[in-house]
């Protein structure tokens, strides 16, 4: 079984300009010590749907309209607010994106683990205090005792987003939601706080959803990706076989748009032409079809089915190395003629 | 010989830090120490580094945003700091610049042909009249549609916000557009379109760019030569190909190897590297490096915590600051 199974979410937001389809039939699976990076642009919905899995969304405006989120063998959509609290941040723990933001600064790193250990279990300060800078040497803070003492803005840009990390593992969750946690960061740091998730993953089998915009990172990193455009998964699979033979126009555009390395220094980087779609303004078809090189009439009038992708027999035949077990989904009509494009300038 | 477009002497920022106590010594904030660069006329330089390392602030003072503590700015022979009057106009229009944020860098009330038009009016440049021409060719010039001529930033995407940003500062025909970070805070798909744009500008109009940006992909695509800093100085500078392909300094060598991009073939081993970069109040003797650095523990009887190492020619095109041998 999963560690985590998401069916079917659809969730609209009531907005003053009308009904806006946020996330609309988003379907992925996690497994334990696995990491499922969620791609897209700023709009898309990746964050919206870490919200939606912890029932965090905005009360009122926020419809769930449809889904099952089936985590240690419950819903979390039918449980309780009281049943609720005690998933959150003790089975299902968040990371989120600016670490400057998400720390209080009037309490010291420890006060404030201390309090979100004690929250979840029945601990005595002393026990909770060792947990936390147990909690904090596990996640590489140098002299942890003696930060547990400090105050946030003490502590540099890349501390404070280790802190939280100890923060989010301490109570021993099973699945970390991450969102965004190396945007705010340099890059040098960045590669520390990867390569810490990544050890979080093997050594407590923690599932990681990574929502990210940063394809590089997410080649590196991930297991498997699913990519987000305009609220519902266009494309997902095993990071390799997808980043290898892209069946989305989308996940293509974004794949060229990254800028290479190998590729020669000064060729253009493709941009995918024009913007998103406005939200409140879905188009009946297909969400990318005015965007879409491959656009055929039948993708304005209709939202394609998100099925395994056309054509890749074919391009395995001509020599791209794909393994055709993997479990793959895409939602275009055109998959096949956007495979045929794997391995073309390789 | 022809001045340089843009030369940096020896220049040094430094900001008062604010005390912690009533009687404690004023302390500094070292921002740029003694950074020397030339940019030549159209030609495209790439300044990389973490936050804190002095690169925005090295970006204002050439734009004239921010006065030096020492050492001076030349455009075009022509000390910035003397600069006064009509002169002072002159290198104003001479020198443009585009920040990272363009949600930040336009007013939310004034329509965007009003934020194109007022560097022309504001300088009195161009006659009232051949100024809507102006505007209307420097919309041309960055892609943006005649008819969102009216409309106000609020009613346009990050892209657009950016692109109207950068007209902003084509419209007084710069020969230098300081770019700080300018595709940092926009989508990927959008960041490509306006890098190709700043490509593109510079082709039409030779324009020289000083080109900021920690996302080193990016600077591989636009720039003819790069200039590493940390922790307020050049640490390496070299031509775009050569710094890329056989970086010589051990930051630049980490900071090349943090780079991840999604393609196959590209995956590289990876410095990580311990520690994050100094606080400029309090930046580490010697070499800044030092303490992270993963090469200096190999060497014996180094000076690296004691010396700071002079940015000096390995080659005839090729500057480094580092004390150890260039062959390790």
């Amino acid at each position: 079984m999963s560690l985590i199974d998401v069916r079917h979410l659809r969730v609209r937001f009531d907005t003053e300009r009308g009904p806006l389809q946020a996330l609309e039939h988003v379907s992925f699976r996690i497994e334990r010590g696995e990491m499922l990076a969620l791609v897209g642009e700023s709009g898309s919905g990746k964050s919206v749907c870490a919200q939606a899995l912890l029932s965090l969304l905005p009360r009122g405006r926020a419809v769930v309209e449809t889904g099952e989120v089936w985590f240690e063998g419950r819903n979390l959509l039918t449980l309780s607010e009281r049943e609720l609290r005690a998933v959150r941040g003790a089975r299902i723990a968040l990371v989120p994106q600016d670490p400057g933001a998400a720390l209080h600064p009037l309490f010291t790193i420890g006060e404030q683990i201390v309090e979100a250990l004690r929250l979840h279990q029945e601990l005595s300060r002393e026990e909770a205090r060792e947990l936390a800078a147990a909690a904090l040497v596990e996640v590489g803070v140098p002299a942890a005792r003696e930060r547990l003492d400090a105050y946030p803005h003490e502590l540099s840009g890349g501390l404070r987003q280790r802190a939280l990390i100890a923060m989010a593992i301490a109570p021993r969750p099973q699945l970390l939601l991450a969102d965004e946690p190396t945007t705010a960061l340099d890059v040098t740091v960045q590669a520390q706080i990867m390569e810490l998730l990544a050890e979080l993953r093997r050594t407590r089998e923690l599932g990681v959803l990574f929502i990210t915009h940063d394809l590089g990172l997410v080649a590196n990193y991930a297991d498997r990706v699913a990519v987000m455009y305009a609220g519902a998964l266009v494309e997902s699979g095993p990071t390799r076989e997808v980043f290898r033979a892209p069946a989305h126009p989308y996940t293509l555009g974004l794949l060229a748009s990254a800028a290479s390395l190998g590729q020669r220094a000064d060729a253009r980087l493709e941009s995918i032409a024009g913007m998103p779609p406005d939200p409140l303004n879905l188009p009946p078809g297909c969400a990318f079809a005015a965007r879409c090189a491959f656009a055929q009439e039948a993708c304005a009038r209709a939202r394609p089915p998100f099925l395994p992708p056309m054509g890749l027999r074919q391009a395995l035949e001509r020599g791209v190395e794909l393994n055709l077990a993997a479990e793959r989904r895409v939602a275009c009509f055109e998959s096949e003629r956007v495979v045929s494009r794997a391995g073309a300038d390789s | 010989m022809n001045a340089p477009l843009c030369e940096v002497r020896e220049l040094e920022v430094r900001f008062a830090a604010r005390r912690r106590a009533l009687f404690e010594p004023r302390r500094w904030l070292q921002a740029v120490r003694g950074v020397n660069l030339r940019i030549e006329r159209g030609a495209v330089l790439g300044l990389v580094g973490e936050s804190g390392c002095g690169k925005s602030t090295l970006a204002r003072a050439v734009v004239g945003l921010q006065r030096p503590s020492s050492g001076s700015i030349l455009i075009d022979g022509v000390e910035r700091a003397s600069a006064r009057g009509k002169q002072l106009r002159e290198l104003r229009r001479r020198v443009g610049i585009v920040f990272q944020d363009p949600y930040a860098s336009l007013d939310p009330r004034q329509p965007i042909r009003e934020a194109v038009l007022e560097p022309l009016s504001i300088n009195g440049f161009a006659k009232p009249r051949t100024r809507r021409l102006r505007v209307l060719a420097a919309f041309e010039a960055v892609g943006l549609a005649a008819n969102l001529y009216h409309r106000y930033p609020h009613e346009l995407s990050g892209g657009q916000r950016q692109r109207v940003a950068i007209a902003r500062a084509l419209v007084l025909e710069p020969e230098l557009l300081v770019c700080d970070e300018p595709t940092s805070a926009l989508d990927l798909s959008v960041r490509a379109q306006i890098v190709n744009l700043l490509a593109d500008l510079r082709q039409r109009f030779g324009m020289a760019l000083l080109f900021i940006s920690h996302d080193l992909a990016v600077v591989r695509k636009l720039v003819d030569e790069v200039a590493v800093m940390y922790a307020g100085r050049v640490v390496e500078q070299a031509p775009r190909d050569a710094l890329f392909d056989a970086p010589q300094h051990p930051y630049t060598r980490a900071l090349l190897s943090a780079i991840v991009t999604p393609h196959e073939g590209e995956r590289r081993e990876r410095i990580v590297l311990a520690g994050e970069p100094p606080s400029p109040l309090d930046p580490p003797s010697g070499c800044a490096f030092h303490p992270r650095c993963p090469a200096r523990a190999d060497v014996p009887g180094e000076r690296c915590a004691s010396e700071l190492p002079m940015l000096s020619a390995l080659d005839a095109r090729r500057l480094r600051a580092c004390h150890l041998d260039p062959t390790l």
